[in-house]
């Protein structure tokens, strides 16, 4: 236990050192846009009406006339702070609209993955149990389907079925807000409605923890333990379901992780196509507006989500596995 | 300093495999896809049957009839032209950008395995933080600094998939750096940049080939969806993304300015990747799983 506190701390501590080096690059990256704040703020108002001092003032009162390192400090230590600086299309602090969208992204994200999950483990047993028949090859091809279908036409077949055909859901889902509903609320609109972008967003994924799934459990269920637990009358639903996938879940783990920044990815394009107001749609519309402290907000948000994905399935897959050494 | 011995060369391995008759239905039938959308997106403009921005007024959102294959969207353009012109936006972004990550790709992660060290875990560090991002999010970020286009695009994912690929070169390229052959170049005097480009490199071609030919299929796939985003090419550059975006609030009348587009990038990554699959079971057969795959 000792020694996992160990790996623990060391793998916190890099996880830290990672994050600081993205804020960096998001930072530097950021700062190469034409254009500042101001500029954006101006909008088509010319430089004379306004005269060049007014600019300088708003420059120097939003802290642009610093030295690039040191918008990068201040920003940083907001950051740390919780303030995410003022978007300049919205003209609000950036920190509840963030929390609001991320909400509302959370709720299409986190079932999607347990679809995901789910059902990518149940195919890839299936087919490596069945290894060779038709079933396997049935899901093959799906699988190399599934892999090929972008997200958005997913997305729009949805809509066109269930929206402009049958008239059972909204084709957009902007008026939607959920932030304003209680628990019991939004679980009854995620069923009825937005199951569909989580179905959507699990869709691009599922192939490949299939294909994970069912690579390892072809090797566990050839090794010499689940022959004695056959031989010694296990039931072989018993041997495939616990003892064999117990072992085959290990790589399956980080092909998992691997899959958040797909969903992530994922989720950015259906929340276009449903037009639902989540972080990705923010991300859009900020990049496109080139609004500068909503852009490095939400990549920040964005790619912190994924490294403590890969953290914590780094963890997981220490705990699953006695065998490692942490090291 | 040439050494043939362990040169695997894909000319050798194509007449070999050939004789065998090992070639997959996978390659043929990928090869044959591919082989069809070069062909029309480098006749794109002869083939269509009419000019892809041409506005007919007097049909409007048209359903598919004899006149206009696959219909007409919201301006009375015709969307068969447009799909296979678009072909050329699509194609050209994904290809290019394949193409230029493969050769960085190539040239860091030959070099990072040669040298090791400092520069080795300076570029693995590099990659470690890049490859935090989905590629789309980086991609995105790249498109919203250099502003949306064409060429941005190329650039912006040549840049994302630089360091996957780096990453998969690098892994082969270890195995190589140690064997007789690069001591005996570095015996010889050959400088580290021969040995790197004339003794290294060219044993890397399998798996440079195999590893470009999946990720053309991703870039495919991320190239649609930026363009769907509205960061690929603007209007009106008939993008397949693009226009899978801009017509979809006008299916109810017409479905297949929507579809027409889709189904051919699905079409185009299935060959791409199909093909992809069987060339790694030909060249790297000794790394390709069990059968039936």
């Amino acid at each position: 236990m000792n020694k996992f506190g160990y790996f623990l701390i060391k793998r916190l501590f890099s996880t830290v050192l990672v994050l600081l080096a993205i804020s960096v690059l998001i930072f530097g990256i950021t700062s190469l846009i034409p254009g500042d704040a101001v500029d954006l703020m101006l909008g088509g108002i010319s430089l004379q009406s306004v005269g060049q001092e007014t600019v300088n003032e708003l420059r120097h009162q939003l802290g642009l006339d610093l030295p690039l390192y040191h918008q990068y400090f201040n920003w940083l230590v907001g950051l740390l702070h919780g303030n995410l600086g003022t978007s300049y299309i919205f003209h609000t602090p950036i920190a509840p609209i963030i929390s609001n969208r991320l909400y509302n992204s959370l709720l299409l994200a986190v079932p999607a993955v347990i679809i995901m999950i789910v059902v990518g483990l149940v195919s890839g047993v299936l087919s490596a149990v069945k290894e060779g028949s038709k079933l396997d090859y049935i899901f093959s091809f799906l699988g190399i389907l599934m892999l090929s279908i972008p997200a958005f036409l997913i997305g729009t077949i949805f809509i066109y079925i269930f929206a402009v055909k049958l008239n059972w859901i909204p084709a957009a889902f902007n008026t939607i807000d959920i932030s304003s509903m209680t628990l019991w609320e939004s679980v009854a609109i995620y069923f009825k409605i937005l199951i569909f972008p989580s179905l959507t967003i699990a869709f691009g994924s599922i192939a490949y923890i299939s294909r994970q799934a069912r690579a390892s459990m072809i090797e566990e269920l050839k090794s010499n333990y689940v022959r004695t637990a056959i031989l010694k009358g296990v039931t072989y639903k018993r041997v495939v379901w616990i003892h064999a996938l117990k072992n085959g879940l290990l790589p399956t783990v980080t092909v998992i992780a691997f899959n958040i920044g797909q969903v992530i990815a994922g989720t950015i394009i259906v929340e276009v196509v449903f037009s639902y107001p989540g972080i990705g749609n923010l991300i859009v519309m900020a990049l496109i507006q080139r609004d500068i402290p909503l852009i490095l907000a939400t990549m920040i948000v964005i790619s912190s989500a994924v490294v403590v994905s890969n953290l914590v399935a780094d963890i997981l897959y220490s705990k699953l596995n006695p065998k490692i050494s942490y090291s | 300093m040439k050494n043939n011995i362990l040169k695997i060369s894909i000319y050798g391995k194509l007449k070999e495999t050939l004789a065998k008759k090992r070639l997959s239905l996978n390659i043929i039938v990928g090869s044959l896809i591919i082989v069809f959308f070069l062909v029309i997106s480098i006749f794109a403009t002869s083939i269509a049957p009419y000019d892809a921005d041409e506005m007919h007024y007097d049909n409007l959102k048209k359903p598919p009839s004899a006149q206009f294959l696959l219909g007409t969207d919201r301006y009375g353009r015709d969307i068969l032209s447009r799909v296979i012109v678009g072909s050329r936006s699509t194609l050209l972004m994904a290809t290019a950008s394949t193409f230029l990550a493969l050769i960085f790709g190539t040239v860091m992660g030959a070099a990072s395995a040669y040298y090791g060290g400092r520069l080795d875990s300076y570029f693995m560090r590099l990659n470690d933080i890049m490859m935090s991002f989905p590629s789309l999010v980086f991609a995105m970020l790249v498109i919203g600094v250099l502003g949306a286009s064409m060429l941005n695009g190329i650039i912006a994912i040549a840049i994302v998939y630089t360091p996957r690929s780096l990453r998969v070169v690098r892994s082969q390229a270890l195995n190589i750096v140690h064997l007789e052959y690069i001591d005996a170049a570095k015996v010889a005097g050959e400088s580290s940049l021969y040995i790197i480009f004339k003794e290294i490199i060219p044993n890397l071609w399998p798996t440079v080939i195999v590893e470009g030919s999946i990720r053309l299929g991703y870039a495919i796939l991320l190239t649609a969806s930026l363009g769907y985003i509205g960061l690929g090419p603007p209007p009106p550059t008939p993008d397949w993304g693009l226009m899978a975006y801009t017509e979809r609030t006008y299916m109810i009348d017409n479905p297949w300015p929507v579809f027409a587009p889709s189904i051919a990038i699905v079409i185009a990554v299935i060959g791409v990747s199909i093909f992809g699959e069987g060339l790694k079971d030909m060249l790297l057969s000794k790394l390709s799983r069990s059968k039936g795959k």
